[in-house]
């Protein structure tokens, strides 16, 4: 699935598709941008990852959002599945930080709530799009021709190996 | 009561007396309660300006009734949007409340509110005045936030096609706000430095999730989604009803959907009056209600409906115990089946408060249903089909009330057996063997209403009627229809009847005897015509001991197992229409038609064979042609075709002629006119044997297509076809042979006959010489002028005429002219020939010499002397000018004039063949005058010397003329 489907099937659902409202989608993110995760150790990499999908699936829990959520979901399922090859259970996928506390949400279908939730989808296509550099940057050894087949798993059983051994 | 009031008033005149409020400075008195505490808030999900206030109004003045101006300002007095008269009844301690709903977004500017009062009550009539204006109290708008908003926010409701109002507010004075809706562009109104006023007319729905109208400031943008719905429509329909007296099922049809998005749902309640019990309906169309059946029968339902836009609400008023539909508890049962009757159980509800029920019940067999009704809850059949499948369906209803049917209840049941109704339908094929005749009988089997029950053998008994009586009885199986027996010469009475468990029918009887298939071969079998229905046979209705008629055939008459068919007739009847499904074209199907006795011995009426639809045969003739000539031919065929029953009665052969160039069709044919447009001729040759046909009538050197087809009902057979050319016509040869000799031998005759005639003429009338041709002219040339030699008659005056013929002239009876000449030596004769018939047909001749131009005469000297006496006065009296004018003249030298007289030149007209004799006619030795059938004109033209021949060239002068010759005559 394309990664800007959900903002632009949203956008147009909603009726701002248009210049000026495109521009208002586009704010300031939350979340974590290419430059912080790159830096993270895999473990804490893929335990932001995970944090921040849920919290997304937190603001984004609205029926309108249906299909979205399970999506959303099942990047989640997937990232814990990796966390827990890396770190025994229930450490592997912890809770969202208490500290995101959510600001009061609009009511539904107003043209704040509107707005807000475009700008959620937004800051997810851009952190999704974060995610998908640094893990372009995983395993990428000069001899291997076929790395874009090698399963992101191998990846994570490699570098815990590597933890390990160190 | 009425003492109570009238006390009553009596204490607030008294009252009013003691506590009238003083206005200012004048003596009247009369109440005024002003307003007080006003409050004015806004509530922004309605759009409403809630003012509330309070009077101070003493105990005593309850139930006052006053009027309060509300007076609705923006900004300042003039700009006022609402004036209202708020009307009242005070009671103790109440607020007053009055909403104000404004089209503008009371947000977007400060509204200022302002209410006076005044008693209208008719118990204080002259208190009827104003008080003074409460101080205005504002509910402030937000045009003075420092804030950049749009109003409404958010969210908003709209119907469709209404109008909307948004403001925007500005943070600052005069900043360049702009609007949009649905990305539209939209030009506003400034109500304020910071306030700006949009107007969207007539919305429509766009879509599901609101259209979104947002002001943009820089780069700032607020805006609010209008959610727009269609019109709530009032509930139609709306009834409720009850199948058990303890639910109340309400109904009605919501209309149709307003779009609004599924957070904002339409609701829909149900409110009972009585009661004073609300309901919120999960569906939109349709609710439950608890009844309370022992506490309440009559209900007052108010149905609302309301969304974010709009209520709506119905109402319907009814006792419930008349707005039942009853149900079954269960099936129906059916008990004590048998063949006839059956008795059917049911039960159904509600079975409280007594109820009565009307059911209707409706039982069907294969064939038809029968309707009853009863009250009761069980019902017994009667009358039914033995051995028959049933169906049974009962639906019930109130008796008292009718509100609607029960649903229906069916059930299936077969009824038992019973004994076989009526008599077999029976009839038989009687053949000759040695010794006797073998029988055949045949049955129908009963149908379903008269076997009741399944058949289960047949049994035949066979009686002979002869001196010895003998009874032989056997059975056949149920599921056969005939049976075979080989009888003596006696006839035999036959009894068929069918049996099942219950029973055997009435038997059936028919007599068997030889006599009567005896008399078959002296009926002669009769052609009959088919229809697509059938075949339609008649007959001829016997005596009166006839019971009955009997047509049998067989279905497949080329089979050896040949489906035999019979159908029975009543004595009234001498014809029908034979049908049946096996019929087919092209089959030739015969029928035997039969009288029945009343002693039921059956005897031979009429045969009769026909097909349905005839077929054409399925042969073709190979033609040859004999006999060609230029018009007729013969045409001799031969085929294989022959009177089969595979296809149709023959019936000849039809012969079309097809000329190669079109041509009428004479009265022996036909004229076919084909699907393509050709035209034919049509010959029928109605005998099947003859195979030859003469063609006249055909144009010669022609060329003909005739084809040749056998015929049948069903039309005609495959064509021998064959092109002939006719020969060129036989006179022409005849005429070769016969009339051009005969022409040619004309044509000679014409020739002979032409130069015979020739030959006549030139004996006869020789060609006239013309003078002015004549030789003598060119001897003349040489004398002078030609004229001279021709001379006019004034020329020369003629003297003397001399009649040679004396005698026969004066013989001559009639002759009018008579010219006297002298004697001549060598005369020269002009006859004049008398006019009168008379006169040739005394065949007189008259000759006279004009010895005028004798110029021997005249160089004799004698013709001074010659004299023309005229005999006639009238010839007389003829000037020798008319004898001068004659037409034609001819001149002829005298050939048979003597060498001597060579001076004497003759000229004679001729209108007849001179005689032979003529030619020494000039000798003195004349002919008979009886021979002298003509006369002659002559002019002689003396030789002579005396004579002046005119020059040449000049025309010669005529010296007489015959018509003035004839006119005397």
């Amino acid at each position: 699935m394309a990664k800007k489907d959900f903002l632009k099937a949203f956008m147009t659902d909603q009726g701002l598709n248009s210049p000026h409202l495109n521009e208002t989608c586009t704010g300031s993110s939350d979340f974590p941008v290419t430059e912080t995760l790159k830096d993270l150790p895999p473990v804490t990499f893929l335990q932001t990852v995970s944090q921040t999908v849920r919290l997304i699936e937190q603001k984004l829990n609205e029926p309108v959002f249906k299909r979205m959520h399970i999506y959303l979901q099942g990047i989640d399922n997937n990232v814990c599945c990796m966390l827990q090859a890396l770190l025994p259970a229930p450490a592997a996928c912890p809770a969202p930080a208490s500290r995101r506390t959510l600001s009061p949400t609009p009511t539904v279908g107003s043209f704040s709530w509107k707005l807000e939730r475009c700008k959620i989808i937004q800051s997810y296509q851009r952190f999704m799009e974060a995610v998908g550099k640094v893990l372009e940057t995983w395993g990428a050894s000069p001899g291997q021709r076929n790395r874009k087949r090698r399963s992101l798993l191998n990846v994570l059983l490699g570098q815990r190996r590597k933890v390990r051994a160190g | 009561m009425a003492l109570f009031l009238n006390l009553q008033t009596v204490f607030l005149l008294a009252l009013m007396h003691f506590s009238t409020y003083r206005t200012g400075k004048g003596s009247s008195e009369y109440l005024v309660y002003p307003p007080e505490s006003i409050n004015v808030s806004i509530r922004s999900d309605e759009q409403c300006l809630d003012i509330q206030w309070t009077v101070h109004l003493h105990n005593y003045t309850l139930n006052l009734k006053m009027i309060f101006q509300i007076d609705i300002y923006r900004s300042t007095l003039s700009n006022t949007v609402e004036n209202k008269n708020y009307t009242t009844t005070l009671k103790s301690n109440e607020t007053l409340q009055w909403c104000w709903h404004s089209v503008l977004p009371l947000e977007c500017t400060s509204h200022f509110v302002r209410i006076r009062s005044m008693v209208d009550d008719e118990r204080f009539p002259e208190s009827r005045i104003w008080s003074s204006w409460s101080p205005p109290v504002v509910s402030k708008g937000q045009e003075s936030s420092g804030e950049f908003h749009i109003f409404p926010n958010d969210i908003m409701y709209a119907e469709e096609d209404s109008s909307v109002t948004f403001c925007c507010i500005s943070r600052t004075d005069n900043d360049k706000i702009e609007f949009f809706y649905e990305d539209r562009y939209m030009q506003g109104i400034k109500l304020s430095s910071r306030t700006t006023m949009f107007e969207v007319k007539n919305v429509a729905f766009v879509r599901r999730q609101g259209s979104n109208a947002y002001c943009k400031l820089d780069s700032s943008i607020d805006g609010v989604v209008l959610y727009v719905g269609g019109v709530l429509e009032e509930p139609k329909d709306f009834s409720c009803q009850t199948r058990d007296l303890e639910t109340l099922n309400c109904t009605w049809h919501p209309g149709r959907d307003t779009l609004l998005p599924e957070h904002l749902p339409n609701n829909y309640s149900l409110f009972e009056w009585f009661s004073q019990k609300k309901v919120n309906c999960v569906h939109r169309n349709w609710c439950a209600w608890q009844l309370a059946p022992d506490m309440q029968d009559t209900y007052n339902f108010t149905l609302m409906a309301e969304n974010k836009l709009r209520k709506r609400r119905t109402s319907t008023f009814f006792n419930v115990n008349q707005q039942v539909q009853p149900k079954f508890v269960g099936e129906i049962s059916i008990e004590n089946v048998d063949a006839t009757e059956a008795t059917l159980r049911w039960q159904i509800i509600p079975n409280q408060k007594n109820l009565t029920f009307l059911c209707q019940i409706e039982v069907y067999d294969n064939e038809k249903g029968i309707e009853y009704n009863t009250s009761n809850s069980e019902f017994t059949l009667s009358g039914l089909q033995p051995y028959t499948a049933h169906s049974v369906r009962v639906r019930c209803c109130i008796a008292s009330h009718f509100w609607k049917w029960s649903e229906w209840n069916s059930k299936n049941f077969t009824t038992k057996e019973d004994t076989p109704s009526g008599a077999l339908n029976i009839w038989r094929i009687v053949e000759p063997v040695s010794g006797g005749y073998n029988v055949k009988i045949f049955w129908k089997p009963l149908p379903t209403f008269q076997a009741n029950g399944k058949i289960l053998n047949y049994s035949i008994a066979m009686e002979t009627l002869g001196k010895v009586p003998k009874v032989d009885i056997f059975f056949s199986d149920s599921d056969s229809n005939s049976t075979e027996k080989i009888i003596d010469e006696q006839p035999y009475q036959i009894s068929v009847a069918a049996i099942n468990s219950a029973g055997s029918s009435i038997p059936s009887v028919i007599v068997v005897s030889g006599n009567t298939e005896k008399s078959i071969q002296n009926i002669k079998e009769d052609r009959v015509n088919g229809t697509r229905d059938g075949i339609y046979l008649s007959w001829k209705p016997d005596s009166e001991e006839t019971e009955s008629y009997v047509v049998d055939w067989c279905n497949y008459p080329w089979d050896a197992i040949c489906d035999f068919q019979w159908q029975k007739f009543g004595s009234n009847i001498t014809s029908a229409i034979i049908r049946s499904a096996a019929f087919q074209s092209g089959v030739r199907y015969n029928f035997k038609i039969y009288g029945l006795s009343t002693k039921h011995e059956p005897y031979l009426l009429a045969k009769k064979t026909g097909y349905t639809q005839e077929l054409a045969l399925d042969c073709k003739p190979e033609v040859t042609v004999d006999n060609l000539a230029s018009t007729s031919l013969t045409l001799n065929w031969k085929d294989n075709c022959t009177d089969e029953p595979q296809y149709g009665f023959f019936k000849g052969y039809h012969i079309y002629k097809k000329p190669e160039v079109e041509e009428p069709c004479d009265s022996e044919t036909e004229k076919q006119v084909f699907s393509d447009n050709i035209v034919v001729c049509m010959y029928t040759v109605s005998d099947t044997k003859q195979k030859t046909f003469n063609v006249k009538k055909l144009q010669p050197n022609s060329t003909y297509s005739f084809e040749v087809k056998a015929f049948t009902g069903g039309g005609d057979s495959l064509a021998g076809i064959i092109k002939v050319t006719t020969g060129t016509h036989e006179n022409t040869n005849l005429m070769m042979t016969i009339i051009l000799p005969m022409a040619l031998f004309s044509l000679l005759l014409i020739i002979g006959l032409n130069l015979k005639i020739q030959w006549v003429k030139e004996k006869c009338f020789p060609d006239i010489p013309d003078p002015y041709k004549s030789s003598v002219l060119s001897l003349m040339k040489f004398k002078g002028n030609i004229h001279q030699a021709i001379l006019n008659t004034s020329d020369c005056i003629p003297d003397a005429i001399e009649v040679v013929n004396k005698p026969e002239i004066s013989k001559t009876q009639g002759l009018r002219t008579i010219l006297v000449g002298n004697e001549i030596t060598t005369p020269a004769y002009l006859y004049l020939l008398p006019v009168g018939k008379d006169a040739l047909d005394s065949q007189a001749c008259i000759c006279f010499e004009n010895f005028t131009y004798c110029q021997a005469a005249s160089d004799s000297g004698s013709c001074s002397q010659n004299q023309m006496i005229p005999t006639d006065q009238m010839m007389s009296v003829e000037s020798s000018e008319h004898l001068l004018k004659v037409d034609k003249d001819y001149i002829r030298p005298f050939g048979n004039t003597p060498a001597g007289e060579e001076v004497s030149l003759n000229y004679v007209s001729q209108l007849a063949p001179t005689m032979s004799g003529d030619k020494g006619n000039s000798s003195p030795n004349l002919p008979e005058p009886a021979h002298c059938s003509e006369y002659k004109m002559q002019m002689v033209i003396p030789a002579g010397l005396a004579l002046s021949f005119p020059p040449e060239g000049d025309r010669p002068i005529s010296v007489a003329s015959l018509d003035q010759l004839e006119k005397p005559c």
